[in-house]
């Protein structure tokens, strides 16, 4: 019952972690129909720094640079370059920010060397929140859950309930209009990637610090936000939650699952006993790197749209 | 193209007999870019180091040995590309310094080279790649391991931390899911009878793939192990070390390459405690190993860990084995093999050799724990590694494989 619970909390968590790098990346897609590839690197720019920062201004002083510092780049990537691609089109955005990705990836490398840094969670907030039988729940992962879900809230409210949220989806619907009516939609535009992007680097500041920080993490994370996004539908907030808490739990639950994958066929009478221990005697438990996929491959066939997905996308 | 020509130019003491001799040409592949770049970046301060006072003392009887550096970018097919372009450029000694996945690459290319150009052969010698197949069923008489496998760093950990009492009664094996690990998890389940533990449970995961391994600890947890053996390195190792430590698992980790650089660093306190079967160790070789930890950083401005050992053990046993070979108009490859099979070359830990039945280097082992009281600390930590016991070549040594079946031509 305990490694039950723990699981599900873990994985619980881990699926907040996810909705926080990929929140950004739906935000920025949904509202201005750009796929950027570069996600996961801002995540990896915010880790590096917040680490950096850190030295100086301690651990949260870290966290507020790392996210704020993250927009400013997204910031000026959108205006410096993003801006002048637009108008050829999706492929040349898809592969400038793809560019992107690896510059970042090796500007990192310059500054901070091919290995990993000494970013770790201070001292003051290693503690466990609470117990659940012999487990010890760390606090930090708390912090992750509860600043994921408090930033859906803010987003979600923002654009629902506010002014600012208001010309925002309006300048997406028709942005012409909105001009039209006195609004900087250019600052609009520039604004709300800056905001994705900070997002994301909010992400990497915490993240990294719980989990590594190294050159490798955007490549680590890249294509699962990406998972997210797909299988939540594009552009959609609540989906992109949907789909990270998913992944999150099924990735952690899948561990724990004592069977093989010949065994599991062998049950239901799809292959015979003896290609069950031989061919496919595979732990379905060694699965977890690539359940994600598995998932984004049925609901493709099943709804391409994504769980909470447009039907006109 | 990438290329980095790290050691050339011959001394200038040799004058006329060096302006005529034609350089020992050696390529070395691995990655350098790409999300394994970090396992290249060890290499690159270990070349100079032995490479510039063997071509200052004459190099190969007046000729000097040049090292060029190709980046294969961690994956195979820019394995295949840059094996393609080293012996293009006439390179026929070929280091292969990257994964298993890049070896076995490597080792097929090489073989087919040796087949198709008989009179002309090529010669692979393997830095850092552990999977046992490349000493068992793929041994070949043209490729040399100049590392451990699996077994042998098990075998070494077992046996000190059973002395020493740190083993306990029950195991666990967490590994990465690919050749070394599979052969880590199997050499984890045949020691148990040696060592007298028991294996409460295995779990294998994808590499590099994995963010959260919470629950793979979590399911550790329920077999309450005293110890896990794990042969996972790099981002890999230190979210593991992570999630036990924050998670309060009780038990120690046993492995292989907890020194790699920046492990200790982003691992944090998490790693105290925790068990390591080290190719070198400063603090274990005395003052001889003090003197060449010294000679190493005063060059580098670093010391020797991980698999930078590995690299430096397979130049000096090079440049060693070079000396004994006769001189000719050019490199005689199967000479230059048997002089590797027979000559010891001294380290400062003790004797090196190769041996001649499946190619696979003899070399002292040091099991080491993370320790605040270990005489060098390591990234800038408090932290480094105590070593616990050295183990000779003879003692670290595991039979030969029986799947390998050299053909010897």
């Amino acid at each position: 019952m305990d490694t039950i619970v723990v699981a599900l909390l873990n994985g619980l968590i881990y699926g907040l972690l996810l909705f926080m790098i990929s929140s950004g990346l739906t935000l920025i897609f949904g509202m201005m129909g750009i796929l950027n590839f570069a996600h996961a690197s801002f995540y990896m720019l915010g880790a590096y720094l917040a680490f950096a920062a850190t030295r100086i201004f301690g651990f949260w002083g870290g966290i507020v640079i790392g996210t704020l510092g993250v927009a400013l780049i997204g910031l000026i990537c959108e205006r410096t370059l993003l801006r002048h691609v637009r108008r050829h089109g999706h492929v040349q955005e898809l592969l400038l920010t793809f560019g992107l990705s690896f510059a970042f990836e090796e500007l990192v490398k310059v500054f901070f060397g091919p290995y990993a840094v000494s970013y770790p969670v201070p001292e003051s907030l290693r503690f466990a929140a609470f117990s659940i039988g012999a487990v010890q729940y760390p606090f930090f992962r708390v912090l992750i859950g509860a600043t994921a879900i408090a930033m859906f809230a803010a987003i979600f409210c923002l654009l629902r309930f506010t002014r600012i949220g208001l010309v925002v989806r309006a300048a997406v619907l028709n942005p012409d209009m909105v001009r039209a009516l006195g609004y900087n939609v250019s600052a609009i535009f520039s604004g709300m990637f800056a905001v994705g992007a900070g997002l994301a680097g909010l992400a990497g500041a915490m993240g990294g610090a719980y989990y590594t920080t190294n050159p490798n993490m955007a490549t680590e994370l890249g294509v699962i936000v990406f998972v997210v996004v797909v299988v939540g539908g594009l552009g959609s907030l609540s989906g992109a939650l949907i789909a990270s808490l998913i992944i999150g739990v099924l990735v952690n639950a899948v561990v724990y699952v004592d069977t093989t994958f010949g065994d599991l066929l062998a049950k239901i009478g799809v292959v015979s006993a003896e290609t069950a221990r031989t061919l496919l005697n595979v732990p379905i438990a060694n699965t977890a790197g690539v359940l994600p996929f598995l998932l984004m491959l049925l609901v493709l066939m099943i709804r391409p749209q994504g769980i909470a997905g447009d039907e006109r996308v | 193209m990438l290329k980095l020509v790290a050691a050339a130019i011959p001394a200038l003491a040799l004058g006329a007999a060096a302006a005529a001799a034609e350089p020992v040409k050696v390529a070395y592949l691995t990655p350098k870019t790409g999300s394994m770049a970090f396992i290249g970046a060890m290499y690159d301060p270990t070349i100079d180091f032995i490479v510039k006072p063997f071509n200052a003392a004459g190099g190969w009887n007046g000729n000097p040995v040049e090292v060029s550096v190709y980046d294969d970018q961690g994956t195979t097919q820019g394995a295949a590309d840059r094996f393609k372009q080293a012996v293009a450029d006439g390179a026929r000694i070929i280091i292969g310094a990257g994964t298993s996945p890049l070896a076995a690459q490597n080792l097929a290319d090489i073989k087919r080279w040796n087949q198709r150009n008989p009179d002309d052969p090529a010669i692979l010698l393997i830095v850092g790649a552990e999977g046992v197949n490349f000493t068992g069923a793929d041994c070949s008489y043209y490729s040399f391991r100049f590392t451990t496998t699996p077994y042998i760093r098990q075998n070494a950990l077992a046996k000190v931390m059973k002395e020493t009492g740190a083993l306990g009664q029950k195991v666990y094996s967490l590994q990465p899911d690919y050749t070394m690990g599979r052969d880590m998890e199997a050499a984890t389940v045949a020691n148990a009878k040696t060592y007298g533990y028991e294996v409460v449970g295995t779990a294998r995961h994808d590499v590099f793939k994995i963010k959260d391994f919470s629950s793979f600890i979590e399911k550790a947890r329920a077999g309450a192990p005293e110890t896990i053996f794990t042969a996972n390195g790099g981002s890999d190792l230190q979210l593991i070390l992570q999630a036990a430590s924050s998670a309060g698992l009780p038990a120690k980790f046993a492995g292989m390459f907890l020194d790699e650089p920046g492990n200790l660093a982003a691992a944090g306190p998490a790693a105290l405690g925790n068990f390591t079967a080290q190719i070198f160790n400063a603090q274990a070789g005395g003052e001889k190993g003090e003197a060449y930890r010294a000679a190493f950083n005063a060059a580098t401005g670093r010391d020797p860990v991980a698999f930078m050992s590995n690299s430096l053990i397979t130049l000096t046993m090079l440049t060693h084995a070079m000396k004994q070979v006769p001189a000719a108009p050019k490199l005689p490859i199967k000479a230059l093999i048997t002089a590797m099979e027979t000559t010891k070359t001294p380290w400062p830990l003790g004797d090196l050799s190769m041996r001649a039945d499946d190619h696979q280097l003899q070399l002292p082992l040091v099991v080491s724990v993370v320790s605040k009281d270990a005489a060098r600390k390591l990234d800038g930590t408090d932290m480094g590694f105590k070593p616990v016991k050295l183990l000779s070549a003879e003692e670290a040594s595991t039979p030969v494989n029986p799947d390998c079946k050299m053909v010897r031509n």
